[in-house]
This record gives structure tokens, C-alpha cells and sequence, in this order.
């Protein structure tokens, strides 16, 4: 479905005029008032007028979320802060925050994008809304729901309730469309199961997820729990959430909206361009945003570009499903999260040595981690009752940090192999 | 009274010379803000093309008249798309333009020597014939109502075309606003064109009615060219009914001058004898007075 | 419709336009919004032709414009209604009007019923039908102005300023007529100083700034814009900077 047919069917020759113009005019305004930026031109030698196609964006720097870090908290805002309505600090366990700033036109734009792609997964003005977000992308939330909103469709607005309440609302209210992340959504089917209610009992037609990645294992369980078809909206918090792009009703991948954003696929490693149809890191650009430019942001996604008509009637391009991420993130029951913070919370322990190894494992559609940590001889020697407050505290340290669960198995160090790759530390059964 | 009416009338002939000239000066100003110090000559090879066909080739009339017009134009229209447009192009200056038409009036002058004749007092017959006709007690030959006849046609010619034609208006909208003109979509170089055409037309029309009764020579360029310019500028530069008018009243004047000057300095002075110094030092008059020309100032254009 | 990229122009030697890219749909009204000198004028006087030592790539219509003569763009449908109106000043009302329809090489008779429909659509000129143009009030020759451009039947519309030195009165006949031409689904780029009126009729808008384009958008996410108000009102950038 579209929100406004002739502007998502247009051709790939007014996308192009869209982009190179909004891309012209982004630079025009960013050069003067962004340092960084100002900076990088003079020392390159280049002007805003060396950008006359859309290529001539790879002149640009990639910008990676360390980038932001560094020129926290309004190094990177291209208004005077009192222009900007709503700033959003982002955090992600063990990183250092961001901070997003959004003019008063950047949240209409955002919100009629986000209304866009909420219309292109099907969500349609007579629809009952749930919107269930929590935690770290409350933003996201906002940003849905404005968007559900412009729909006309009727929202119900639930950040932060428990899977319990959250079923019960479907249920009272004859919600017809979830709007979630895969964590909650898989947390909802744990209920759904439990409590062993029908999904017929729902009125819920479909769920749509977003926020992190979704592996086809768990697309699957909650498919087969609801009954329903779960289609994916593409965001990040950096960008403006959920309104970069959204599966439509073929489901042949996630449409970007191609006239707010400009999409690359580079190597990952070398950071040169791809061609399209290669697999590689999608690096964004927001070419309509006001407040916070992002130019030539690297997601850390990986997947591919694919630039054709589409048979919905789009021609924006299309991303494939994302599966994978360049930091090389565990995903566990829609969560996600690095290795190397396990390793951070292990290394504050006393008696741990620097070796452990993830085990992954699906059981009754739940995905189970167990976490072999290596300790010193002397804990062993040590009475058990150490030994246990350690296990529970290490367990207690990674759900609150990461919000996983983890079952610890304390080892002696020599039987978990050295050094530690992915490929020896890791061992994903699913 | 009779030697009034005569003065009155010969006048207004050589007037309507005058007339035709300075109309040939304002449609060139009028379109393209040059003044074109060619016209003159134009009159001048007008006449001596007529010469040339009708005396020497026996060509009839009606073919003589229209030979020549066409090659004046011709001409005209050449002097335009060849030399003018060319500087245009280079981006040359308004002075620099003028300049190239005073560089044409010197050459056509050479070209109308070497390939004609420098005899002055050549000229073929008159229109019909010779013949003398009395009005109110003044003599006219009648090639002077030829030449009367003739300008009037013409001028009222000349004024339906600029009023109830498209072309006639447009060019008056390209002489109005160039910019708009071409908003219009009017091509403007094209009626630059036409308006060189036109005016040659008219400098050999002036040139075929005035060499029976005066003859025609190759130098007397300048002497036609500075009468259809006082004229013109009298009558405002680009002002159409003005340049008549004052052609009309420059011939009176001059005629009357001949006419009573001399009584009137109770013969102290040849002032007839003078009567171009005379002229002229009246225009330089009426210009230090109202120097925007007796015809200006009937629309005023707003920004 | 109108595809304008990368488009750079020049008097003599100075640049008066950089790298600007902007496109029209059919159907829409965009408007152009900067400061004095910013260039606006320049781009409608690319568009239709008037200036040439330009470089970029024009398309209209899948034409290529840059070879196009300006007679030629008004054959194609680009019609320029100029800043400071530019009528004629010492021909008729109602020749202004008949002038406007040169580029359609009608019979006379279909200029007369086009003029006729003129004056249905802006009585005001039918009474000063004879008057010369020069001779009417500045509201008055803009909108004489308007309908020379509608005389020939334009597929595009480029309006210069047409409120610039205008009554409030005339403005809101101006834009007025505007609104009904919007109703009839005619495409306009619109130049105006008077911003707020501009974003209250168009549908998108660009923002340029000495000869380069910093933003464009719809309107609606534009009103509240800060940059606009920068270039409306003139004001240098540390002003409303900092
Ligand atoms: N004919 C010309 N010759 C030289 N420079 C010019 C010419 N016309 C415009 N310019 C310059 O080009 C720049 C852009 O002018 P333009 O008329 O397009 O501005 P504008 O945005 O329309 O301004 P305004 O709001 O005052 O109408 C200005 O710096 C101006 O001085
Ligand atoms: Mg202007
Ligand atoms: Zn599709």
C-alpha cells in the first residue's frame, strides 16, 4: 500500500534528481556551519561543487559511530541548538552515547516518512496500533507512533509493559497490528505458549518488527505462534528510526526510501564501494535531515543493494534481509550483543582468567547461552560457596548489562581452547 | 496668398521626403536603439538604381521601382545580418554599432561612385509627365503629387503595418521591451531584420519619388541622412507619428524660410541661401528647450 | 517535467549560479526563495532562455534545452512572467494580451475568444482594455502581466516576484489568481520575496543562497524553517546563528 502512490512509484531518473539535489543541498548547508566537514573539505581540497552525481558522494568521508562519539554531544548538529526540538541521547551497553537532534521539520519529515513505511507494511488508518518498544529505542517508539498517528490509525501507545499485559491488551482491544522489536515479540510468543491461548482469539492481522536484527529461526517461531505474517520496518537510532525503509507486501527485501536516503554497500574491510548485488556493509546517507546530517553512515549491517522495479511498483532500492552485522554480534532471543562485552564483564572478576566460550544452542524454539568461563585453580581450591556467588553474580552482571540470560559454567582455563576467535569461542548450535 | 500656398506646398514635398527618411531612422531605433547613418544612402542608391534601370536598361517603371526597392532593402537587410549582428554577438558596445553603420555609409557611398557615375545632375523622367498644375494660384509639377501621393501611401502603409499587424506589433513590443519580446517568443533578431528590410524599403521609395524632380548623386548620402535625422529626432527617435510630423514640418519650415527669409531681414542677409544652417540652429533650439523631442512624453512606462 | 541539473551561469565573469539541480512535476507549484541577489532570477532566465552562457543539463519534457533558442522555449510551453512585469508599456492593454498568444500563431478570431476568457478570469483588464500599458498601476500591470503569459496557454509558468512592490490589497489579488490557477492544475515555479505567501500556495520549495541551493522540501516542513526566515528576511547567517 502507499501513502502517496505517485511519489513511492517514481522512476529511478526522478530518484536520482531527488537525491543529487538534496544531496547539493546538504552539502551547501553542512560546509558552513559543521567543522568536521569544513575541515575535511579544505583539507582534500574539494568543493561542494565537485558533487554533481550521486557517485561523486564516495569524495565523502565514511562516518562511523565512533565519529559521533567523538564529536559529542553537538559536534555534528548542523542547526544552533535552539532550533532543535528533541535531542536523543542513544546509548548501547559499553559504548559511548550519541546524541540525535531533531529540528521541528526533521519530525514532520520523519513522521511522514515513518507513516510511509508503516502504510507499505500494511498498517492502514482503521487499524488498532499497538506499539511496544522498550528500553533503548523509546525513540523509535516516538517516532512510530507519530507515525502510526498520521496514518489516522488508533494507537495504543506501550512502552515498558510485561508480555503479560501486553496480551491482554491485544486481546481487550482487538488490536489488529503489532508494532514491536523481535525480543518482544519472541517474549510474547513464550507467553502465547504458556499460557496457551489461540492466536484466533487475537484480532492481531499482522506483526511488524524492527529495531534489530531478525534471524529466519525466530521470524519463523513467531509466525507459527501468531499465524500471522511478521514484516520488517529498517532503522537505527543515528538515522531517525524505523522510517529508513520497510518491507512492502511482496516481501522481496526492505525498501529504502531512496528520497530521504542514499544507499551504498562498501567493503567492510577496505571501505571501497560495491557494485550492486554484492554483499557488504550498507552505508546510509540522510540527505533531507536538518538537525543531524548523517553523511555516508556506516549501519555495520550487512547485506546487499538491489536497484529495480519492484513488483509492488516501487523502484526504490532494495536492501536484502539483514543477517549479519560487521561487529560480528551474538544475536540470543532477539537480543543482541557483542562478544567482547562478555568478555568485559568476565575480566572485572577476580580469579577469571582471559578465556571462555559462548555455547549457543535452540531448544523448544528458545534460544539457550551457556558461558564457560575459565578461573583460576585457586577459586577451585576455594570453598564452593565462592564459587557459586560468583556464577550468580557473573549471571546477574550479564543480564543486567546486556539484558540476556546466560547460564555460567566455571572451568579450569586449559579446557576451553587459546587464543580465542569467534570460530573456537563461539559454537552456535542453531 | 498664392506664393503662400506655394511655398506651402513644395514644403510639404520635400517634407514628405524628409518624412519617409526620418521613418526609416525611428523603425531602425525603434528595434534595435541604433541610429543607422546609412539611411541616407539608401535613398541615394534608391535613386540611382532607379537611374540606371530606367535610362540605361529602359526597364519599365513598376519593374524599376521594384528592382530597386528589393536591392535596397537587400542591402539594408545585409548590413544588419552581416555587420551588426556579427558585432552584437561580440558583445560590442552601442557607440561601436553606430559607428559600423557610418562605416557602411562610407562605403556605399564609394560603391554608388565606382559603380555608377559621379555626374550630380543625372535623373530619368518623371512618374506620368511634366506637366504643370495649378492650385489656388501655385504651380506644381506633377511629379510633386507623386511624391506626395506616394509618401502618403506609404506612411499610412507603414502605420497600418506597425498598428494591425502581429509582426507590426510585435515589433513595436520588441522596440517596447526587448526582454519581454522575447518572453513572448517573439524572435527578435528576426525583427530586427524586418525592420532593416523596411527601412531600406523606405530610403528607396524616398530616393525613385525625388530623383525625377532633383536627380540623384552618389554624395548627396549625407545631405538626405542629416535631414531624416533631424527629423526623426525632433519627433522624439522612435516615435512613428513624430518623425512624420516633424519631416513634414522640417520641409515646411525650410520652404518657408526660402520663401520669406529674406524679406523678412529686409534682404540684408542671403538667409535663403542659408536655410540648412538656419534649420538646423532652430532644432538645436527647440532640442536645448525640450530636449526629449516635441513628441515625447505621451506614456510614460513604469517600473 | 523541467529537470534542471548542475546548472551553473555567468555574467561575464562572475558566477551567478553553482551546481544548482532542481526539477518541477507536472501539476505542482515550487516555489524559489533567497535573499536579494541569491540568483532566482538568473534560474528562471535560464530556464526560459534568456541567458545562455550557461552549463548544466536542462530537460524538459525529455527535451534537451541546451541548445534551445528563447522563441523556441516559449513554443515549447516555458512562459516568464519577468520581474518588474515587463509589459509594453506604450501598447494596449488589450495588445499586451494579444502579444501574449504570439507563440501560438492563432487566427485572430481565437485570440479574441482567448483574450475574452482573460477578462472573464480578471475583469479588471477589460475595463482598461485600450488604456496603455504604461499607463496602469503597478497591481494593475501585474496582473496584466499574468494574463500575457496565460494568453499563451503555458504548460509551465515562471512567475518573477509577482507581489514585489505590491499593495496588500494587490497581493492578495495576485495570489489570489495564483490559488485559481493551482485549481486548474497548472504548473508553476514561482520566485517571491514574500515567503510566507509563496509557502502558503506551493507544494515544494527550494532555499537558495548565493547562487547555490541549501535546502529543499514541501512546504509544510519548511514554514517552520529557520534558514527560510534567514533568507526571507534577508539577515546574515550569524544573526540568527548565534
Ligand atoms: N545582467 C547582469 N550582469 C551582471 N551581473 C548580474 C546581472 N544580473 C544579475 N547579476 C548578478 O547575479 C546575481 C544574481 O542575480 P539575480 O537577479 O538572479 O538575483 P535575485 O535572486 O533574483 O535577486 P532579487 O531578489 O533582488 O531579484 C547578483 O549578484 C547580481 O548582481
Ligand atoms: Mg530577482
Ligand atoms: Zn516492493
Amino acid at each position: 500500500m502507499f501513502l502517496n502512490e505517485k511519489l513511492e512509484t517514481m522512476d529511478r531518473k526522478e530518484i536520482e534528481q531527488i537525491q543529487i539535489e538534496r544531496l547539493q543541498a546538504t552539502l551547501n548547508r553542512i560546509i558552513k556551519v559543521i567543522p568536521f566537514y569544513k575541515d575535511y573539505f579544505q583539507k582534500k581540497n574539494i568543493s561542494t561543487e565537485d558533487f554533481t552525481n550521486i557517485e561523486d558522494i564516495q569524495k565523502l568521508p565514511l562516518i562511523t559511530r565512533e565519529d559521533l562519539v567523538r564529536h559529542h554531544p553537538y559536534g555534528m548538529f548542523s542547526v544552533p541548538l535552539r532550533e532543535i526540538v528533541r535531542i536523543y541521547p542513544t546509548s548501547v551497553p559499553f559504548r559511548l552515547p550519541v546524541v540525535v537532534g531533531y529540528t521541528q521539520s526533521d519530525i514532520i519529515k520523519l513522521s511522514k516518512l515513518t507513516a510511509r513505511v508503516l502504510c507499505s507494511v500494511g498498517v492502514k488508518k482503521d487499524d488498532v496500533v499497538l506499539i511496544n518498544f522498550n528500553g533503548n529505542i523509546i525513540n523509535g517508539a516516538f517516532v512510530v507512533m507519530y507515525g502510526a498517528e498520521l496514518l489516522g490509525s488508533s494507537v495504543i501507545p506501550c512502552f515498558d509493559s510485561n508480555p503479560e499485559e501486553i496480551i491482554d491488551i491485544l486481546r481487550s482491544y482487538r488490536v489488529t497490528k503489532l508494532i514491536t522489536t523481535p525480543f518482544n515479540a519472541l517474549a510474547l510468543s513464550d507467553v502465547i505458549e504458556q499460557r496457551k491461548i489461540s492466536p484466533q482469539d487475537l484480532s492481531l492481522e499482522s506483526i511488524i518488527v524492527g529495531g534489530e536484527i531478525l534471524p529466519h529461526y525466530h521470524q519463523k517461531r513467531i509466525e507459527e505462534t501468531f499465524m500471522i505474517k511478521v514484516s520488517e520496518i529498517y532503522g537505527m537510532e543515528e538515522i531517525i528510526g524505523p522510517g529508513v525503509g520497510g518491507e512492502c507486501e511482496k516481501k522481496c527485501g526492505i525498501h529504502i526510501n531512496d528520497d530521504h536516503f542514499i544507499a551504498e554497500i562498501i567493503d567492510p574491510k577496505t571501505g571501497k564501494s560495491l557494485l550492486e548485488g554484492k554483499t557488504g556493509e550498507l552505508v546510509l546517507t540522510t540527505i533531507n535531515r536538518e538537525g543531524f546530517p548523517l553523511l555516508r553512515y556506516r549501519t555495520g549491517n550487512i547485506t546487499s543493494l538491489i536497484i529495480e522495479k519492484c513488483s509492488c511498483g516501487r523502484n526504490f532500492s532494495r536492501i536484502q534481509k539483514i543477517l549479519n552485522h560487521t561487529d560480528e554480534r551474538l544475536i540470543i532471543n532477539g537480543i543482541s550483543f557483542l562478544p567482547k562485552h562478555i568478555e568485559k564483564i568476565l575480566s572485572s572478576y577476580e580469579h577469571t582468567t582471559k578465556n571462555y566460550r559462548i555455547i549457543i544452542e535452540r531448544a523448544n524454539n528458545r534460544d539457550r547461552m551457556e558461558i564457560e568461563v575459565g578461573v583460576t585453580s585457586e577459586l577451585f581450591v576455594d570453598q564452593i560457596r565462592k564459587m557459586e556467588d560468583t556464577k550468580l553474580n557473573i549471571k546477574q552482571d550479564i543480564t543486567d548489562n546486556l539484558r540476556v540470560n546466560a547460564s555460567i559454567r566455571l572451568v579450569e582455563p586449559k579446557t576451553i581452547p587459546y587464543p580465542w576467535k569467534k570460530e573456537t569461542n563461539i559454537i552456535d548450535k542453531r | 496668398m498664392s506664393s503662400f500656398i506655394q511655398y506651402t506646398l513644395s514644403g510639404l514635398v520635400t517634407g514628405s521626403i524628409y518624412a519617409l527618411i526620418a521613418l526609416g531612422f525611428t523603425i531602425i531605433y525603434k528595434s534595435t536603439n541604433i541610429i543607422n547613418f546609412a539611411q541616407g544612402n539608401f535613398v541615394v542608391l534608391g535613386g540611382m538604381l532607379a537611374i540606371y534601370f530606367r535610362e540605361q536598361l529602359h526597364f519599365d517603371l513598376p519593374l524599376t521601382i521594384l528592382l530597386s526597392v528589393t536591392i535596397v532593402s537587400l542591402i539594408s537587410f545585409l548590413l544588419e545580418f552581416i555587420a551588426i549582428r556579427q558585432c552584437k554577438k561580440r558583445k560590442a558596445k552601442l557607440l561601436t554599432l553606430i559607428i559600423v553603420t557610418i562605416g557602411a555609409a562610407i562605403l556605399l557611398r564609394g560603391l554608388a561612385m565606382a559603380l555608377f557615375w559621379k555626374d550630380p545632375g543625372k535623373r530619368f523622367p518623371a512618374f506620368t509627365s511634366d506637366a504643370i498644375i495649378t492650385i489656388g494660384g501655385a504651380n506644381i509639377v506633377t511629379q510633386d503629387v507623386w511624391i506626395f501621393v506616394v509618401t502618403l501611401v506609404t506612411l499610412f502603409l507603414v502605420v497600418l503595418f506597425f498598428e494591425f499587424t502581429i509582426t507590426g506589433k510585435s515589433m513595436k513590443a520588441c522596440a517596447s521591451n526587448k526582454k519581454a519580446a522575447m518572453l513572448m517568443g517573439i524572435n527578435v533578431e528576426k525583427m530586427t531584420s524586418i525592420a532593416f528590410i523596411l527601412s531600406g524599403m523606405l530610403g528607396a521609395i524616398a530616393g525613385i519619388v525625388i530623383t525625377p524632380k532633383l536627380g540623384m548623386s552618389y554624395d548627396s548620402g549625407i545631405f538626405w541622412g542629416i535631414k531624416g535625422f533631424c527629423a526623426a529626432v525632433l519627433g522624439s527617435l522612435g516615435n512613428l507619428i513624430g518623425a512624420v510630423g516633424c519631416g513634414m514640418m522640417l520641409g515646411l519650415m525650410e520652404a518657408y524660410v526660402i520663401g520669406y527669409g529674406d524679406i523678412a531681414t529686409f534682404h540684408l542677409f542671403q538667409v535663403s541661401n542659408y536655410k540648412e544652417l538656419i534649420v538646423i540652429i532652430f532644432m538645436l533650439l527647440i532640442l536645448v528647450i525640450k530636449p526629449e523631442g516635441l513628441f515625447a512624453g505621451k506614456t510614460t512606462s513604469r517600473v | 517535467m523541467l529537470y534542471i541539473k548542475n546548472l551553473n551561469a555567468f555574467y561575464d565573469d562572475i558566477q551567478a549560479l553553482r551546481n544548482v539541480s532542481l526539477h518541477v512535476k507536472e501539476g505542482e507549484i515550487v516555489a524559489l526563495i533567497g535573499n536579494n541577489g541569491a540568483g532566482k532570477s538568473t534560474i528562471l532566465n535560464c530556464i526560459s532562455r534568456i541567458i545562455t552562457s550557461v552549463n548544466g543539463s536542462m530537460f524538459f519534457r525529455d527535451q534537451d534545452m541546451s541548445d534551445l533558442k528563447y522563441n523556441k522555449a516559449v513554443d515549447l510551453g516555458i512562459v516568464h512572467v519577468p520581474e518588474g512585469r515587463c509589459i509594453f508599456p506604450d501598447l494596449s492593454v488589450w495588445d499586451n494580451l494579444l502579444l501574449g498568444s504570439y507563440s501560438k500563431r492563432e487566427k485572430l478570431s481565437t485570440c479574441k475568444k482567448n483574450i475574452n476568457k482573460i477578462f472573464e478570469m480578471l475583469p479588471l483588464l477589460r475595463k482598461k482594455k485600450d488604456q496603455a500599458g504604461g499607463t496602469l498601476s503597478g497591481g494593475e500591470q501585474q496582473i496584466l502581466a499574468i494574463g500575457r503569459g496565460l494568453m499563451a496557454q503555458p504548460e509551465i509558468m515562471l512567475l518573477d516576484e509577482p507581489s514585489m512592490g505590491l499593495a496588500p490589497i494587490f497581493i492578495n489579488d495576485v495570489f489570489g489568481i495564483l490559488k485559481q490557477l493551482k485549481e486548474q492544475g497548472k504548473t508553476i515555479l514561482i520566485v517571491e520575496q514574500n515567503a510566507q505567501k509563496a509557502l502558503e500556495i506551493a507544494d515544494r520549495a527550494y532555499v537558495i543562497e548565493t547562487g547555490s541551493i541549501i535546502l529543499e522540501g514541501d512546504t509544510d516542513e519548511l514554514k517552520t524553517n529557520q534558514e527560510i526566515k534567514r533568507a526571507y528576511l534577508g539577515k546574515g547567517y550569524s544573526e540568527i546563528w548565534d
